[in-house]
């Protein structure tokens, strides 16, 4: 008979890359910040055009060209550090909560009634003179177990709350992190207006100043398009990293449930041995600390709290009016060998998808470095790295 | 709008004549901060002095227990060594002024107080109107300074900020100082150095948010984790 619904945990699918040029419009925003910006932009190039072509102030005003969105590229290459390291944390943080697992299972298979014969018999001493009660001793090895079982639930509850810290952590970074890409989709917006009316004033000025139209094609335009590349190689790498901090969110509240399950089902199939010990010898199983633990678990996560007060009703009444409560005893064990299978199967998938984001992930952001490297190269060789005319809008 | 020489002339001698005047808050926080230096020198130098005397009157003490009584003549060599003692004392260890070349060496976490005892030595050099934007940085220091000893030396922003306090401002400040005496205070200089330390003022700012902001963080991931850990706002059925 089936006490348990069961559990089914989907490993998440890897991020696949973000390809530089799908990058753009991720983001969105709105026609007021467009059209701002577009302001900004014309007054600029209105600028550039009253200035002398050869004049140090036009290659001043080329210079904040070339500095275009510098600081954003900076900061949104600074936090993709970051989500290098979640999902690398997150794989090793696994192996925390599988060794507790791990640790549960072995402790629950010794337990397991179905590894230890016909408990319903008597035992013999030499197989021939009785000596003591098979089903009695059994239920005694409860007793020892049980501190050790609250130990390593003890434990799963700590991992647990780890897996919700980073979730936590994970949500607050993800909010940093769409507030750099809203950033960056403005300059994006910004160099791809640039580039067009560069070029438009570049086509109009190419009859009534010829050299000025020159110095915009090859110096300004030339810029604009390289800041264009180069903040849309960083925003795709941002992107990408957005997506992979989902990942490993997902992948948190998977295990939080595995855990959770686990846990559940351990505590459920030590109750049904109470129930089952009066059932069988009439002896009062006495196990408080797990009783205690589950008290408190059962207040904190309130969804399992009830899940498990639902099938302990279930569970007694099996036990009462079952004719083999044994049966009842073994369904309970095998939910929780079920539960942990789920889990396992869960991490290898989950840890294949993790694995290809990352790598993906490493070689993008490998990638935006060399782009920063270059941006950073020409702000070195400018001297002073030139105070750029454009930041994004507040919101 | 090109402004007359005789009016940007007295411009300079207005703000000259103001900083000499009106106390800004950078200046009163530099001043309490030079108040509190020259009383922290003071006090080691009084610990030092109280040290010496002590260990002369207890090797004297030694002395006497173990090698020779010390009788009427030891008890006066020991009083006059615990006199030349505190006498040395009382100016050696000479304090010396932090040098430009010493600066990038600097551990992080000391470095705002050395570049600001080393800008306090090259104050005097400034003309009024760039001392107080001197003050002004090193008042920016002190807010700095707390922040910067939490930081990992390890981390690029503790890099930056070496870089900044150790190499970048003192070398701005140095060749103001190497500008000649007659020309220091010439519009165009002072324009130039005034625009530097802007820079730089905006900069330390900019770390001081930084490194508040990764507090800030924290804190935040501190409340979201409480709040998904009991109130239970990533469930469905809320």
């Amino acid at each position: 008979m089936e006490t348990e619904t069961k559990l089914k945990l989907d490993a998440p699918d890897p991020v696949a890359v973000v390809s530089p040029e799908a990058a753009a419009g991720l983001v969105p925003l709105d026609e007021g910040q467009k059209s701002e910006l577009e302001k900004r932009v014309d007054a600029f190039i209105d600028d550039l055009v009253a200035q002398d072509a050869n004049s140090p102030e036009f290659g001043k005003r080329v210079d904040q060209l070339a500095a275009l969105g510098r600081r954003q590229i900076a900061e949104a290459a600074g936090q993709s550090n970051r989500f290098l390291e979640r999902p690398v944390r997150a794989m090793e943080s696994d192996t925390g909560i599988g060794a507790d697992l791990t640790e549960l299972r072995r402790t629950v298979e010794d337990l397991d009634p179905s590894t230890r014969g016909d408990l319903t018999t008597r035992r013999k001493l030499f197989g021939i003179i009785p000596f003591g009660n098979r089903a009695r001793r059994y239920f005694d090895s409860y007793g020892s177990a049980q501190s050790h079982i609250a130990t390593i639930l003890k434990r799963l509850s700590g991992g647990r709350d780890e897996l919700l810290r980073d979730n936590a952590a994970i949500d607050v970074e993800r909010r940093q992190l769409w507030e750099a890409l809203g950033k960056l989709e403005q300059m994006i917006h910004v160099s791809k207006t640039m580039d067009a009316k560069l070029e438009a004033t570049a086509v109009r000025l190419d009859s009534s100043d010829p050299a000025k139209a020159r110095a915009i094609r090859e110096t300004a335009l030339f810029y604009t398009r390289q800041r264009t590349t180069d903040l849309l190689t960083q925003m795709a790498v941002s992107v990408q990293g957005y997506l992979a901090l989902d990942l490993v969110k997902k992948n948190n509240v998977e295990l939080v449930k595995g855990v959770d399950r686990a846990s559940t089902t351990t505590v459920s199939a030590l109750r049904t041995a109470v129930t089952v010990a009066q059932a069988l010898t009439n002896q009062k199983l006495v196990l408080d600390q797990i009783t205690a633990l589950n008290t408190t678990t059962a207040n904190v996560i309130d969804a399992t709290g009830t899940m498990l007060r639902k099938q302990t009703a279930e569970i007694h009444t099996q036990a009462a009016s079952s004719t083999i409560p044994l049966e009842t005893l073994k369904q309970a064990f095998q939910n929780i060998y079920a539960t942990m299978d789920s889990i396992d199967t869960f991490k290898t998938q989950a840890l294949a998808s993790m694995k290809t984001t990352v790598d993906s992930l490493s070689s993008e952001v490998e990638k935006s470095r060399s782009y920063i490297a270059r941006a950073e190269g020409t702000a070195q060789i400018d001297g002073k790295g030139a105070e750029t005319a454009f930041s994004p809008l507040e919101p | 709008m090109a402004m007359m020489p005789e009016t940007r002339e007295a411009l300079a001698r207005y703000d000259e004549w103001l900083a000499r005047t009106v106390k800004s808050p950078g200046a009163l926080a530099v001043h309490a901060r030079r108040l509190e230096r020259k009383t922290r020198y003071v006090g080691r130098r009084l610990r030092n002095m109280l040290l010496g005397a002590l260990a002369v009157v207890f090797s004297a003490v030694l002395f006497g227990m173990f090698v020779a009584p010390l009788g009427f003549l030891g008890i006066v060599v020991t009083a006059l060594a615990a006199m030349t003692a505190m006498v040395i004392l009382s100016s050696w260890p000479r304090e010396r002024a932090p040098t430009l070349e010493a600066l990038p060496q600097v551990a992080l976490p000391t470095l705002p107080a050395q570049v600001g005892d080393w800008l306090e030595t090259q104050r005097r050099a400034l003309p009024a109107p760039a001392v107080r934007e001197v003050d002004r940085i090193m008042a920016q220091l002190d807010a700095l300074s707390p922040q910067l000893k939490k930081l990992d030396p390890a981390s690029p922003m503790a890099e930056d900020a070496r870089r900044l306090l150790g190499d970048h401002l003192p070398r701005l400040v140095r060749s103001y100082a190497q500008v000649p005496a007659t020309h220091r205070a010439s519009p165009e200089a002072s324009a130039h150095f005034r625009e530097g330390l802007k820079v730089v003022g905006a900069e330390i700012d900019r770390m001081t948010t930084t490194i508040a902001r990764e507090s800030l963080t924290a804190l935040e991931v501190e409340g979201r984790f409480l709040e998904t850990r009991y109130r239970g706002t990533d469930r469905v059925e809320d």
